[in-house]
Parts: C-alpha cells; sequence; structure tokens
C-alpha cells in the first residue's frame, strides 16, 4: 500500500468543496428535466469516474492512485460522487444551449475536464504513475462527453414525450 | 485462455440479456447497468485492495480477463436477475435467481482455475452474500428508478 498523505487537507477539501457547490448549483437551477432522466444523466457520470478509473488505476496498467492511500476509501467515492454535478451541467446546458456544432460543445467540455483534473492532480486527488500524463486524459473525456452526447440524442424524443414542461 | 474463457462468457450473457423479455425501460435498465458497477466494482475494492481475501493476478491477460467480467458481464447478469425478478412467475423466478448464485459460484472456481483470482480468506458462503447482495441491491436500485418515473406522472 502507498501512503501519499496522513492529513485532512486540500483534497479531501478539493472534493467536498467540489460536491457541495455542484448539487447545490443543480438545486439552484431551474428544473430542465422529469426526475428520472436528472438521475440517470447524474449517475452518468459517478459511472464514467468509476469505469475508467477502476479501469485505469487496477493492474495490469495500474496509472494513478487516487487521494492519500492507494487503497479503497470512503473520499475515492465521494470523488466518483463528486463527477456527477458534472455530467448534469453537460446534459443540462447543452439542452439549454442546444449548441449548432456539438463537435465544438464536446471539445469545449473536454478542455473544461482537463482543467479540473489539472486542479485535482495540483492538490492531491490524482497520484500519477508509470509515466501518466495529464493529457492521456484528453482523448478519454472525448469519448466520454461524446457518449453522454449520443445518450442524450437517444432519449430526446422520450423526454419531451413524458413531460409536458420539459424544454426539450 | 482466461481472456477467451471470460469474453465467451460475457458474449453469452449478453445474448441472453438481448433476446429475454424485458420488464425494465431501457432507461432504467441504463440507470441499473451505472449502479450495478459502481456497487460491484465498491465491494470487489473493498474486498481485493482494502481487506485483501482475494487478490487478482498482475499478468495481462488475467487482469484484463477480470475486467471483463467486472466492467460488463456481472452488472449485466444483475439487470438480468432484476428483469427476472418482475416477472410474474411465482416459483421459476426463484430458481432461476438460485441458478444464478450456483453460475457465479462455479465461475469463482473456474477464475481461481484459470489463474485470474486467488483466494485467501475466502470460502464458498462469501461468494454466496456477495452475489445475493448485488442481487438484493439491484432489485433494490430498480424500485428506487420505477418509482421516481411514477410519482413524477402522477403530478403531471
Amino acid at each position: 500500500m502507498i501512503v501519499y498523505d496522513n492529513r485532512f487537507n486540500g483534497n479531501e477539501w478539493f472534493i467536498i468543496a467540489g460536491l457541495i457547490v455542484g448539487i447545490s448549483i443543480m438545486y439552484f437551477l431551474p428544473k430542465r428535466f422529469p426526475k428520472k432522466f436528472s438521475i440517470v444523466f447524474f449517475m452518468c457520470g459517478v459511472f464514467s469516474g468509476f469505469f475508467f478509473d477502476h479501469s485505469l488505476s487496477v493492474e495490469p496498467v495500474d496509472y494513478y492512485d487516487v487521494n492519500d492511500k492507494s487503497t479503497y476509501q470512503i473520499m475515492d467515492f465521494l470523488s466518483y460522487i463528486s463527477y456527477g454535478p458534472i455530467s448534469y451541467f453537460f446534459f443540462y446546458f447543452y439542452d439549454r444551449i442546444k449548441p449548432s456544432s456539438s463537435l465544438l460543445y464536446i471539445l469545449i467540455w473536454s478542455l473544461i475536464n482537463v482543467g479540473l483534473e489539472w486542479c485535482a492532480e495540483k492538490v492531491g486527488v490524482f497520484h500519477y504513475k508509470h509515466g501518466y500524463q495529464l493529457y492521456y486524459s484528453f482523448p478519454i473525456y472525448l469519448l466520454v462527453n461524446s457518449c453522454w452526447t449520443l445518450l442524450y440524442y437517444r432519449y430526446h424524443g422520450t423526454v419531451a414525450n413524458s413531460n409536458q414542461d420539459s424544454v426539450l | 485462455m482466461s481472456v477467451g474463457v471470460c469474453a465467451l462468457v460475457t458474449w453469452i450473457v449478453l445474448i441472453i440479456f438481448t433476446v429475454m423479455p424485458k420488464k425494465l425501460s431501457e432507461l432504467d435498465m441504463v440507470f441499473l447497468y451505472f449502479v450495478n458497477t459502481i456497487f460491484e466494482l465498491s465491494v470487489f475494492s473493498i474486498v481485493h485492495i482494502n481487506l485483501k481475501w482475494l487478490t487478482v493476478s498482475h499478468r495481462v491477460e488475467e487482469s484484463f480477463a477480470d475486467l471483463i467480467l467486472r466492467l460488463i458481464m456481472i452488472p449485466v447478469v444483475f439487470i438480468i436477475a432484476t428483469n427476472i425478478l418482475l416477472y410474474s412467475w411465482k416459483f421459476l423466478k426463484w430458481m432461476i435467481l438460485i441458478g444464478i448464485i450456483i453460475f457465479f459460484i462455479m465461475l469463482s472456481f473456474l477464475l481461481e482455475k484459470l489463474g485470474v483470482i486467488t483466494l485467501h480468506h475466502w470460502n464458498i458462503f462469501y461468494t454466496i452474500i456477495m452475489f445475493s447482495s448485488y442481487a438484493v441491491f439491484s432489485r433494490l436500485m430498480a424500485w428506487f428508478i420505477v418509482n421516481a418515473g411514477r410519482k413524477e406522472v402522477k403530478k403531471i
């Protein structure tokens, strides 16, 4: 087991602050989707975090560790939950802006994601190993954001039919 | 060998999932896939990384085989199990669920034989408890997401 840090410091505050700010903004933003869709859109981020962290940060590649120790901690779980508001905002603003170019929207969000990961790495949420670099995450974000866009269009008509108040 | 076996098992599971009559909507199943994966990976991480009750091989082929099962096969099996639990059959659905648990017991023996996992402080009852808890969790989450939609329909 690798121990990077034993104190409650930057990385823990970054995750907690991110969660509080993200969920607060989600709560106060005007509702655009039915509850079921909001839950799924939130879970998209949590799932993507789990999926890629548990495939890239474990053997055979083991490219990084999350938070203070290489073991699985409650703060790791909270860090994955904090991806939830990010995916919700992705869908929310996609629905609100209705961008003429989805590719540009995906590109901008991927850059935002890389920026957030850079902050997280600086405060000690991520500890890269075996030569992993921040920019390796960029194609992963492109892939994830593209999948989210496909998911949005898959349910585009369904949301509109299930809730007359929806702006979709 | 291990990747071939795990890919074959996963492929069979996906075929069963594709052809079976489903009780849940597509969106409900997307949600179930997400939460089942999260729950299963969390439990497995605690058992494997924190408690070290079992270990996954560090070799590329075996690790990759394990990932195929954890990220695709196991969550999909519990979507199948949840759909079956929603059938109106009284006796058969419980028999199928017991069959699924027996399938996982046999699969853990197979994974050990293939060198994918090594069991240290583990026995058959832990396997039964772990996979039964996945089934219960999946059913509870199905109840949650179906009701989340229903309440809103009433409001409208």
